[in-house]
C-alpha cells in the first residue's frame, strides 16, 4: 500500500495563520477590483499600479523625513481617491457606454503608462525604499507583546501582519455597512446594470461612478502601503499582486465582494500551504520556485474554466444601449473607385522603392532596426487576427511568440535542425496550443476570456520559459539564422535576412487580409455581431474558434520565431508575459482591424525606443508612458488612430471634390465670393520653408561634407515662411472677427504669445543646471532673447491653432450649418508639435550633442507638415464659408463619379 | 384543457414533430409534455399570455435549450440531441425577437455570409489562397434575395443603420438564404407598428407562396396571427390549452380566458 506523507496537524496551523494576512491583501485588491467592476463596468488592471502609486508617494515622504501617519494620510487618504477621482473625471467618464474592450484597453494603458510615469516623477528608476512598519501608526504594536510580536499558542504572527488582518475587518465592515444600508451603497449597485437607466430614475449617477472610483482607489492605496512591507517596493511585484488578486476577483464570478474577499483569503493561505508542502516533500528546486507564483494563475485559469458561473456568462448589456450611434464604417468603405486604383498601382513600386532604399542606402544598423520592428510587425498580425477579426482580446500573445520563438531555439540549436523546418514546427506547435487553448476557453466571452488569456500567458512565462531545458538557464540559448540567408555580392547579410522578413511579413499580411476578406473572415463578423444568429444560419462557433486561436497563435509562433532569429539568442527573458500586455495596447490603439495598423505600431515601437533611449538618452521606458496614452485615445477611437486617419483624409479629399465641383458649377462665370483663396496658394508658401531648408542641408551635406547648418541658415530658410503663417494668421482673424465678432480672440493670442515669451525667459535662465534626466553636468548654453522668442512664437500660435478654427465654427454654427467644417479639436495635432518642438529647443540648448542631425530634420518635416495641414483645414474651412456647407457624412449616396447625387442647395439660394 | 381536440401529435409526414416536450428550470417546469406539428409548407401560430413558455419552446426546438423529456423530430429525423447550427443546416431557419443582425455588415453581406454558411462551401484553406471572393451565382442569390424583399436601395448600408422594419426585413432575408424548410418567427412585430407589420406580413406571405417552407409563428399581434395563420396552438403556464384552426382556437373560451383575459 502506497503511503502518503502528510505534513503534521501543527505545521497546518501554521500554514493557516502564516498566510492568512496576506489572504487579506489578496482580498481587499480583489474587492477594490469588484467594486470598480461593478460599478464602472471596468475591469481595472491598473489596480495594482495604483496601489504601486501610493506605496511609492508613501515610501519617498518617509524617506524626506515626514512623520509616518502623514505619509500615511497624503499617499493613502489624500492622494489615492484623487487620483482616483481623476480618472474618472479624465477618462472613464467618457466611456459609459462604451464596450467592455474599450474600458479593459483603457486600464491596460494605465497599467502599461502608470508605474513608468511614478517612476519618472516619484521614485527615480532604480530607487528602494526600505517599508517602515504601519504597526506602530495604528496602536496595533502596542497591543504586541514585549518582543513586538503576538502570540496565539506557540504561533508567532508579527504586528505587520497582525496590522493588515485589522484593516482588512475593518474595510469590510464599512463597506459592508455602506452596500448594505447606505443609499450610496444602493446606488452603486444599480449603476451598473445601466448608467442611463438610473439617470433616468433621478439619481445623479456622475456623482455616485465618482464616489466609486475614489473608494476603489483608497482600497488600491490601502492595499499597496499594507502590501509594501511585505514585499519591495516594485512595479513588477504589484504587477503579480494585482494578477493574484485577479483570480480571487474570479472566484466572486468578479461581482461577488464576500466571494472575492474568501478567495483572497484561500490563494494566501493556499500559497503559503504549498510552500510548506514543498519543502516537506523535498520537490525539485525549480518546481519550488515554480508553482508558488504560478499558483494564483492556476487559480484564475482553473477557476474560469470551471466555475460554472462565469462558464457561458455573457457581459451585461445595457437596455438602452440601442440609442447609441453605429460604429464608424472602415476606411477602405468611403474610398471611391479611383484613390483605390490609384492606391493598386503606386503600391508595388512603393514596396519596390522601400527595398531599393532599406537595402542600398541604409546603413546596417538601421536595417536591423527596421528588420526588428518587421519581426514584431508579424507577432502583431496574430491580434490583428485575435482582435481585428475574431473581436475578443487575448494578453497571451507573447506566449505563443515564445513557443515559436523556444522551439525554434532548441530544435535549430539543441537538436541541429534545419533552422526553416524548425521555424514551421515552432508555428505548428503555437498553433496546436492555440487550438488545444481554444477547447477550455471556448465557452467564456469577453473579458473572461482576456483574464483567461494572462492566466495562460503567466503560466507559460513563470512555469514553461523559466526551465532550464527550455529557454537554456541564464546562459541561454544562441540561433544562427538560416545559412542560404548569409549574404551574397548584390546583398550584405543583413540586407537579406531583411529580405526574408520582409517577406514573411508580406505573407502573413496578405493572408490576414485574404481571410478578413474570405469566408472566414465573415464568419468571424457574423460571431463577433451575434453569435446565436450565426448559429441560426447554421455556422459552427466552435470550429471558428478554434480555428481563430489555431491561426492566431500560429502567427505569434511565426512572430516569436523571428524574432529570436533576429536577435540570435534566446532566455528566460526574451518573451516576458508583460510584453503580451503592452502589445495588446500597441496594436489597438493604432488600429487593430488592419495590417497597416500592426505595421504601424511595430515601427513606431522601434523607432520611439531609438529616438528616445538612443538619441536623446533618456530612459527608453518613457515610450511606455507614451503607448499608454496611445491606448487612452482608442476610448475615442476604437477603430485605430491610423484607420481613423485614413478615414478622416478619405473624407477630406472628398470633400476637396465637391468644393471643386460646386465652384465649377456656380461660379464659374462670377466672381469668387469675398474670403474664399485657394487653399494651395496659402499653404505653399509656408511649406516652401522645409523645402528650402531640405535643398540647403543636402547642398551642404554633398558640398561640405556635414549634416550640420548653421543656426542662421536656419532662421533665413524658415523664418519667412513662418513670418507668412503669422501674417496670414493675423489677417485671417480680423476679417473672421468682423463677422464673428469673437473679439476676445485676439486678446487670447496676445495673452498667450507673452505667457510663452515668460515661459521661454524663464527656461534659459532660471532653471540652469537642471539636474533631471540624468546628466548634471548640462547647461543652458542659448541666449535668453532665443528663449523668449521661441516663446512667443510658440504661445502665439497654440493660441492661434484654437481660436481660427473656433471662429470659423461659430460663424457656421450661426448660419445653422448642420455640420461645422473645422472645430477647436483641428487645434490639438499642432498644439502637440509644438510641444515637442519646444522640448527639443530646450534640450538642444541644454548643451546635447547630437550623434547626428537628420532625425531632427525629419521632426521639423513632421511638424511642418502637421502646420500646412492645419493652415489648409482652416483655410478650406473659410473657403467653405464663402460657398456653402458641404456635408460629406457618411451615407450620403454617392453617383458614380464619387459625387452626391444631387449638389446640397446654397443657403442663401434656397426657395 | 379546451373543448377542441388536439391534433393527433404523430401525424404521418409532419416536418416538425414535437413530442412531449418538457423542460424544467431549477424544479419549474417551464413547458409540461408539450406536442406540436407542422406540416410542410403549413402556416402554423404559437401564441400564449407572456411567461407561457413560447420562447422556451422555442428555444428548444432550435437546440439553444435540451428538452428534459420528449423529442423533437424534423424531417424524419430525430434532433432532439443536435446543436443549432446542425439544425440550422438541415432547413431550420429563423429570426429573433430582439434583432440579432451582424454589426459592422452590409447588408448584401448578410445574405452572402447566410448563403456560404448554409452551402457549407468556402474554407480557411481557400481563403489563404485569395479564392474566396463571392462567386457570380453568389451575388446573383443575394441580389434575388435583396429585389424579393424590396432591400435593393440598402444593399450597401451597414446593418446596424437600418429602422427596426427594415432589419427585420434582413433577418427574415438571412434566414431565407439558407432556404430553410421549416421558419420560425419570434415575434416578428414587436417594435413595429402596425404599417410595418402589415407590411412586414405581406411581404411574409408573399415570400411564402413563391417557396413554399413552413412557418412556426410566435406572436402577439392578433391581427396578424389571424391573417397568415391556419392552425393555431396555445400554451399556457407551459402546457398546451388548446390547438387547432385559428378560428376555432379564438372561439375557444379557455383560450379567451388565459390568452384575451375575459369570458365572455
Amino acid at each position: 500500500m502506497l503511503l502518503v506523507a502528510v505534513p503534521p496537524l501543527s505545521s497546518w496551523v501554521q500554514y493557516l495563520i502564516e498566510g492568512f494576512p496576506v489572504g487579506c491583501v489578496f482580498g481587499l485588491v480583489a474587492i477594490g477590483l469588484v467594486l470598480t467592476y461593478k460599478t464602472s463596468g471596468v475591469f481595472n488592471l491598473a489596480f495594482g499600479a495604483q496601489a504601486f502609486l501610493s506605496a511609492a508617494v508613501m515610501y519617498s515622504l518617509d524617506a524626506r523625513g515626514w512623520p509616518l501617519w502623514l505619509c500615511f494620510v497624503v499617499s493613502v487618504v489624500i492622494v489615492a481617491p484623487l487620483f482616483g477621482l481623476l480618472l474618472d473625471r479624465a477618462l472613464f467618464r467618457y466611456m459609459r457606454n462604451a464596450s467592455w474592450v474599450v474600458k479593459l484597453v483603457t486600464s491596460l494603458g494605465l497599467f502599461v503608462a502608470l508605474p513608468e510615469i511614478v517612476k519618472a516623477l516619484i521614485t527615480g528608476q532604480r530607487a528602494k525604499f526600505n517599508a517602515p512598519s504601519l504597526a506602530r501608526l495604528f496602536g496595533i504594536q502596542a497591543l504586541a507583546g514585549d518582543d513586538g510580536v503576538f502570540k496565539i499558542g506557540s504561533y508567532v504572527v508579527n504586528a505587520d501582519l497582525a496590522t493588515i488582518v485589522v484593516a482588512t475587518v475593518v474595510v469590510v465592515v464599512a463597506l459592508f455597512v455602506l452596500f448594505r444600508y447606505t443609499a450610496l451603497g444602493l446606488r452603486m449597485r444599480a449603476i451598473v446594470e445601466s448608467f442611463r437607466m438610473v439617470e433616468l430614475a433621478g439619481v445623479d449617477s456622475e456623482r455616485v461612478s465618482m464616489a466609486a472610483w475614489m473608494l476603489s482607489s483608497f482600497l488600491a492605496g490601502l492595499a499597496g502601503v499594507l502590501l509594501a512591507p511585505l514585499i519591495s517596493v516594485d512595479s513588477a511585484g504589484f504587477t503579480l499582486l494585482l494578477v493574484s488578486a485577479v483570480a480571487a476577483a474570479a472566484f466572486g464570478r468578479l461581482v461577488s465582494i464576500p466571494v472575492a474577499l474568501a478567495g483572497g483569503l484561500i490563494l494566501g493561505i493556499g500559497q503559503r500551504a504549498i510552500i510548506g508542502f514543498s519543502y516537506f516533500w523535498n520537490w525539485p528546486q525549480s518546481l519550488q520556485t515554480g508553482v508558488r507564483p504560478a499558483l494564483p494563475f492556476l487559480a484564475l485559469f482553473l477557476c474560469l474554466i470551471f466555475l460554472p458561473a462565469v462558464r457561458g456568462r455573457r457581459e451585461v448589456t445595457d437596455p438602452l444601449s440601442g440609442v447609441d450611434p453605429p460604429p464608424p464604417a472602415m476606411a477602405h468603405e468611403y474610398k471611391d473607385a479611383d484613390t483605390a486604383r490609384m492606391t493598386k498601382r503606386i503600391f508595388p513600386v512603393f514596396i519596390a522603392l522601400f527595398v531599393v532604399v532599406v537595402c542600398f542606402l541604409l546603413s546596417d544598423l538601421w536595417v536591423f532596426r527596421l528588420t526588428d520592428a518587421l519581426t514584431l510587425a508579424v507577432a502583431f498580425l496574430s491580434i490583428t487576427v485575435f482582435t481585428g477579426l475574431g473581436g475578443q482580446v487575448s494578453l497571451g500573445q507573447a506566449a505563443f511568440a515564445g513557443i515559436g520563438g523556444y522551439t525554434v531555439a532548441n530544435l535549430a540549436t539543441e537538436n541541429h535542425w534545419p533552422v526553416l523546418l524548425a521555424l514551421l514546427a515552432g508555428i505548428a506547435l503555437a498553433a496546436v496550443i492555440g487550438a488545444l487553448l481554444a477547447v477550455p476557453a471556448l465557452r467564456l466571452g469577453g473579458i473572461f476570456l482576456t483574464l483567461a488569456t494572462l492566466a495562460f500567458g503567466l503560466m507559460a512565462d513563470n512555469i514553461v520559459f523559466s526551465a532550464k531545458s527550455v529557454a537554456g538557464g541564464a546562459p541561454g540559448i544562441d540561433i544562427a539564422r538560416p545559412s542560404f540567408l548569409d549574404g551574397n555580392s548584390l546583398f550584405g547579410r543583413d540586407q537579406m535576412w531583411f529580405l526574408f522578413v520582409f517577406a514573411c511579413f508580406g505573407l502573413v499580411g496578405y493572408l490576414v487580409i485574404f481571410v478578413r476578406n474570405g469566408t472566414t473572415g465573415r464568419f468571424f463578423a457574423s460571431l463577433r455581431g451575434s453569435e446565436t444568429a450565426a448559429a441560426a444560419i447554421g455556422i459552427n462557433g466552435t470550429r471558428q474558434r478554434i480555428t481563430l486561436f489555431a491561426l492566431s497563435a500560429g502567427i505569434a509562433g511565426l512572430g516569436g520565431g523571428l524574432i529570436a532569429l533576429q536577435a540570435g539568442h534566446v532566455d528566460a527573458l526574451t518573451f516576458p508575459a508583460l510584453f503580451g500586455v503592452a502589445w495588446i495596447v500597441l496594436v489597438v490603439s493604432l488600429g487593430a482591424r488592419t495590417v497597416d495598423g500592426a505595421l504601424n505600431a511595430a515601427l513606431g515601437f522601434v523607432i520611439f525606443q531609438w529616438l528616445l533611449g538612443d538619441y536623446f538618452k533618456m530612459d527608453a521606458s518613457i515610450a511606455l508612458i507614451g503607448f499608454g496614452f496611445g491606448a487612452i485615445t482608442y476610448a475615442r477611437h476604437p477603430e485605430g488612430i491610423v484607420e481613423f486617419r485614413t478615414r478622416e483624409s478619405l473624407l477630406a479629399r472628398r470633400k476637396a471634390a465637391l468644393m471643386k465641383a460646386r465652384i465649377e458649377q456656380m461660379f464659374s462665370d462670377r466672381p469668387m465670393p469675398d474670403g474664399f483663396l485657394p487653399t494651395r496658394a496659402v499653404t505653399a508658401p509656408v511649406f516652401l520653408g522645409f523645402v528650402a531648408l531640405l535643398v540647403v542641408v543636402i547642398a551642404n551635406r554633398i558640398v561640405g561634407g556635414s549634416d550640420s547648418v548653421a543656426p542662421w541658415v536656419i532662421a533665413l530658410c524658415l523664418g519667412p515662411s513662418l513670418l507668412y503663417a503669422v501674417g496670414w494668421s493675423l489677417v485671417t482673424n480680423a476679417r473672421l472677427t468682423r463677422e464673428s465678432g469673437f473679439r476676445a480672440g485676439w486678446a487670447i493670442m496676445a495673452g498667450a504669445a507673452v505667457v510663452g515669451a515668460g515661459l521661454g525667459w524663464f527656461l534659459t535662465n532660471v532653471t540652469v543646471g537642471h539636474t533631471d534626466f540624468g546628466d548634471p553636468q548640462i547647461a543652458i548654453v542659448a541666449p535668453t532673447w532665443i528663449g523668449v522668442v521661441i516663446g512667443l512664437v510658440a504661445g502665439y500660435a497654440v493660441a492661434a491653432f484654437f481660436v481660427l478654427p473656433v471662429q470659423v465654427s461659430s460663424i457656421a454654427r450661426a448660419r445653422g450649418w448642420r455640420t461645422v467644417p473645422v472645430s477647436w479639436m483641428d487645434g490639438r495635432t499642432p498644439t502637440l508639435w509644438i510641444v515637442i518642438g519646444t522640448f527639443l529647443c530646450y534640450w538642444t540648448t541644454k548643451g546635447w550633442d547630437a550623434p547626428f542631425l537628420w532625425p531632427l530634420y525629419f521632426l521639423t518635416f513632421v511638424a511642418f507638415t502637421v502646420l500646412v495641414q492645419w493652415i489648409g483645414a482652416v483655410q478650406n474651412g473659410i473657403n467653405e464659408l464663402a460657398v456653402g456647407e458641404i456635408d460629406v457624412a457618411p451615407g450620403v449616396p454617392l453617383a458614380d463619379d464619387g459625387l452626391p447625387e444631387e449638389l446640397p442647395a446654397l443657403a442663401g439660394e434656397k426657395a | 384543457m379546451g373543448d377542441v381536440t388536439p391534433v393527433d401529435a404523430n401525424v404521418p409526414g409532419a416536418l416538425l414533430d414535437a413530442v412531449g416536450v418538457t423542460k424544467r428550470f431549477a424544479g419549474i417546469t417551464a413547458l409540461h409534455a408539450v406536442d406540436l406539428t407542422v406540416a410542410p409548407g403549413e402556416i402554423v401560430g404559437l401564441i400564449g399570455p407572456n411567461g407561457a413558455g413560447k420562447t422556451t419552446f422555442f428555444n428548444c426546438l432550435l437546440g439553444i435549450l435540451r428538452p428534459e423529456e420528449g423529442t423533437v423530430r424534423f424531417d424524419g429525423r430525430d434532433v432532439t440531441g443536435l446543436p443549432v447550427y446542425k439544425r440550422a443546416r438541415l432547413g431550420f431557419g429563423r429570426t429573433f425577437q430582439r434583432m440579432e443582425l451582424f454589426a459592422g455588415m452590409s447588408v448584401r453581406d448578410h445574405f452572402i455570409v447566410a448563403d456560404r454558411a448554409h452551402r457549407g462551401e468556402g474554407s480557411l484553406w481557400r481563403d489563404l489562397c485569395n479564392r474566396s471572393q463571392p462567386t457570380a451565382a453568389e451575388n446573383e442569390r443575394a441580389d434575388a434575395m435583396l429585389a424579393l424583399l424590396g432591400l435593393e436601395s440598402d444593399a450597401q448600408r451597414p446593418a446596424e443603420s437600418l429602422s427596426l422594419g427594415r432589419g427585420r426585413l434582413v433577418e427574415l432575408g438571412r434566414a431565407l438564404m439558407t432556404e430553410p424548410k421549416l421558419l420560425l418567427l419570434d415575434e416578428p412585430s414587436s417594435g413595429l407598428d402596425v404599417t410595418e407589420t402589415g407590411a412586414f406580413g405581406d411581404r411574409l406571405l408573399e415570400v411564402q407562396q413563391e417557396r413554399g417552407f413552413a412557418i412556426l409563428l410566435v406572436e402577439h399581434d392578433v391581427e396578424m396571427v389571424q391573417r397568415l395563420v391556419s392552425r393555431l396552438y396555445v400554451l399556457d403556464f407551459g402546457t398546451l390549452i388548446a390547438s387547432g384552426p385559428t378560428a376555432e382556437v379564438f372561439a375557444d373560451a379557455a383560450v379567451r380566458k388565459a390568452y384575451l383575459g375575459s369570458v365572455d
